[in-house]
């Protein structure tokens, strides 16, 4: 009798485990709304200040509407097939899962609007768990099962690293990867979007300086994940720190596997006294920055604060120490959605009512957004060529110019050497509500060394 | 020497949870020569736990550390009964990759649950710090240390001085000896899983008030118990506790003067150099086999 019960337990158990997958794979790994796909013409156009067209499927051309199906590459008679790679279930999926879900509705608009070239845009989700194993199968699964034209997405430097060389040689345009590392530059079919790291310490660096009223007054620690990126983060903080004639003291490590940073604000506090170390440069995710930021608050140490674009999550702000959260700031490339812009203005009231508004308030829910709108438009410009393929769209991204995305981002020039179609960053301070932007993205442009891909 | 003190400090706060965690985790392997290897994810759970009753529904501490430990001895024993039992006797490889799967299923049920974006530091339990000398201590790191020697001390008193505890003593000494006479082996093996999962309830409970930041990372708390077990000597409760206040010191040492890399290659390090001198560990006693 109990090897039956037990025995109807564990089928139980089996069917709940496939229920779940099953509906983890309707769920993830391919999203399409119920826009109507005869469309040729769309709706309106808005036009802003910058003179370019801001929404997403707006006018489908006579060319588009005999373009041929191309299913190897992710373009069948009904659909535009896109992938997403990327931490939706480990250690970064507070960051990765917003900018997937950004990515995701804003395909939903953009088939709202009729789509492209009489079709509609699939998305393909994959999560790599933050495991660069796993993210070599997911590439080769997005490539050459689902056949996408484009992968949209991707954070982390390692997995970047990994895959870099099978990105060039599948030939398949990756747009928008959640970090800018020197090696994406070489890559003709990576697009960046994101601020490289080094730009974002020069913004970082020269908002400090102004906070204490002058270089030779800020005495700076670089204090971050240990992993590639965080090590980066702190040379980059380096350099820039000694070049405009600061004091910078050292990098700190956080250990990946830790769960505290007692003994790392234990430093922080020997420096205060030995170096009179006034201003902290936060490298790592929305985990690491809480982990940083409590275990200062608890020690007592209060310090002004810059992070890099990953450390301002809006949880961190919510849940992090009051009185560290009042001089705790960051840079990004990403404009939040709570600050009115025409782009924002335009997502809100698409996610509205949605499953999508719940995820809309975290910033990079608005970078999956900016970097969709920049595939969409990328296709959209292949299309009026008339044909649709992977280096079809990726020679019509490189095209793109001075793209508008109204206020959401700096405007997008992928004309850039490198690649490098974003490139720029500004500061971000918590008001009580969300984070509001410190000026303009040009205000602080003047604070960029040139080196990555500006220019 | 007041950084070393400082450092020391926060070491053996950081120390009593790995030895709570290492106790249950040494218990269950001294019982039924199973590595939990979910060990960490059952502490994991009940810091989310904890984030449940005290925080949304406003519970007492006491209260909620009461409720989570019974549910964690509750989802110890079932876990046992519908996983572990059939597979007694099977070979030690097929049962630590059950207990792989079952870490696995325990953070994603965490993250279906919860969802994935970081929580702070619960502040039921007092947060601030008082001075000695130039010394500053914090209140939540002695709070820390004192509940977990309470609680190690009732489970030693529990062990040693009550009738269940001396049955599991005896099972762990010698299986045959004790279904010789009379003890049931597997109401022991159960009793120890529950045992083993309620302590890491005790841990969570505890911990959701000193971790500067709650997601599913936190079952790497595990990572840092096994080097602790190990180090103690993996069939020594005693070892487990002086384990775990070892590798809490050494690491917080390590990563203060030597840098924050470094806390994890001394820690491991320090395991290593333990097992090569001693494979039984510092308290642990070498396995006799008569032929």
């Amino acid at each position: 009798m109990r090897n039956r019960l037990r025995g109807v337990f564990l089928l139980l158990a089996v069917f709940a485990l496939v229920a779940a997958s099953c509906s983890s794979d309707d769920a993830d790994d391919t999203t399409t709304t119920a826009a109507a796909a005869t469309t040729t013409t769309a709706a309106a156009t808005t036009t802003t200040a910058g003179g370019t067209d801001t929404t997403a499927a707006t006018t489908t051309t006579a060319a588009e509407i005999g373009i041929e199906s191309n299913p190897d590459e992710g373009v069948t008679d009904s659909a535009i097939k896109l992938g997403f790679m990327g931490d939706i279930t480990g250690p970064t999926a507070a960051t990765q899962l917003f900018f997937e879900r950004g990515i995701s509705c804003y395909l939903d608009f953009a088939n709202s609007q009729g789509g492209v070239a009489d079709r509609e845009f699939e998305l393909f989700t994959e999560d790599d768990a933050f495991s660069v194993e796993d993210a070599v199968v997911n590439f080769q699964k997005l490539v050459e099962d689902d056949q996408v034209i484009a992968i949209l997405g991707q954070g982390g430097s390692h997995i970047m690293s990994a895959i870099d060389v099978d990105v060039a040689d599948a030939g398949v345009p990756f747009i928008g990867p959640q970090q800018t590392i020197d090696i994406q530059f070489a890559n003709p079919y990576v697009f960046n979007v994101l601020a490289h790291y080094g730009d974002q310490a020069d913004v970082a660096v020269a908002r400090m300086i102004e906070d204490v009223g002058g270089a030779e007054n800020l005495v700076v620690a670089s204090i971050g994940l240990e992993v590639a990126s965080g090590l980066e983060w702190g040379v980059y903080v380096k350099d820039t720190t000694e070049k405009l004639g600061a004091t910078y003291t050292e990098h700190i490590n956080v250990p990946i596997t830790g769960t505290e940073a007692d003994a790392q604000v234990i430093r922080i506090e020997e420096l205060i006294d030995s170096d009179g170390l006034n201003y902290l440069a936060l490298h790592g995710s929305p985990g690491a920055a809480l982990r940083v930021l409590n275990s200062m608050d608890a020690a007592g140490v209060d310090l002004p604060i810059g992070g890099i674009f990953a450390t301002i999550a809006e949880n961190v702000f919510i849940e992090g120490p009051a009185d560290l959260i009042d001089t705790f700031w960051g840079v990004h490339t990403y404009t939040p959605s709570n600050v009115s812009t025409p782009g924002n203005d335009e997502l809100n009231a698409f996610v509205a009512g949605t499953a999508c508004e719940e995820f809309a308030s975290n910033v990079n829910f608005v970078g999956g957004w900016v970097v969709a709108k920049l595939a969409v438009e990328g296709v959209k410009r292949a299309a009026a060529d008339g044909t649709l393929g992977r280096q079809v769209l990726a020679d019509a991204i490189k095209r793109i110019d001075d793209f508008d995305t109204g206020g959401q981002s700096p405007a997008l020039s992928c004309t850039r050497e490198g690649s490098h179609c974003g490139a720029a960053a500004r500061p971000y301070e918590w008001d009580g509500t969300g984070l509001q932007p410190v000026g303009e993205f040009a205000d602080w442009s003047d604070t960029l060394d040139l080196i990555y891909g500006l220019g | 020497m007041e950084k070393f003190i400082e450092l020391t400090l926060s070491g053996i706060a950081i120390g009593s949870v790995y030895a709570l965690v290492a106790l249950g985790f040494v218990l269950v392997f001294k019982a039924t020569d199973v590595l939990n290897f979910a060990h960490g994810e059952f502490m994991m759970l009940a810091v989310f736990l904890s984030l449940t009753l005290l925080v949304s529904w406003g519970l007492n501490f006491i209260v909620s550390g009461i409720v989570i430990a019974v549910l964690m001895a509750v989802l110890g024993l079932v876990i046992f009964f519908l996983v572990m039992k059939p597979l007694v006797g099977q070979p030690l490889f097929s049962v630590v990759l059950v207990t792989i799967g079952i870490a696995i299923i325990l953070r994603a049920v965490v993250l279906i649950t919860y969802g994935p974006v970081e929580r702070g530091r619960i502040n039921v339990l007092p947060q601030g710090r008082f001075d000695i000398g130039d010394i500053s201590v914090s209140y939540i790191g002695m709070i820390l240390f004192g509940v977990s020697a309470i609680s190690v001390l009732a489970f030693l008193w529990f062990f040693n001085r009550t009738r269940t505890g001396l049955r599991l003593k005896a099972v762990a000494e010698n299986l045959e000896a004790a279904s010789a006479m009379g003890i049931s082996a597997v109401a022991a093996f159960a009793i120890s899983w529950g045992i083993g999962a309620l302590m890491a309830g005790v841990a969570g409970t505890l911990y959701s008030n000193f971790t500067p930041v709650i997601d599913t990372n936190l079952s790497a708390i595990g990572l840092r118990a096994f080097p602790a077990a190990v180090l103690g000597g993996l069939n020594s409760i005693g070892g487990a506790i002086v384990g775990g206040l070892i590798v809490g010191i050494v690491e917080q040492l390590a990563a203060g003067y030597l840098g924050g890399e470094w806390r994890d290659v001394v820690a491991f390090g320090l395991m290593f150099v333990v097992i090569i001198v001693r494979p039984y560990g510092l308290f642990g006693t070498p396995e006799l086999i008569r032929v």
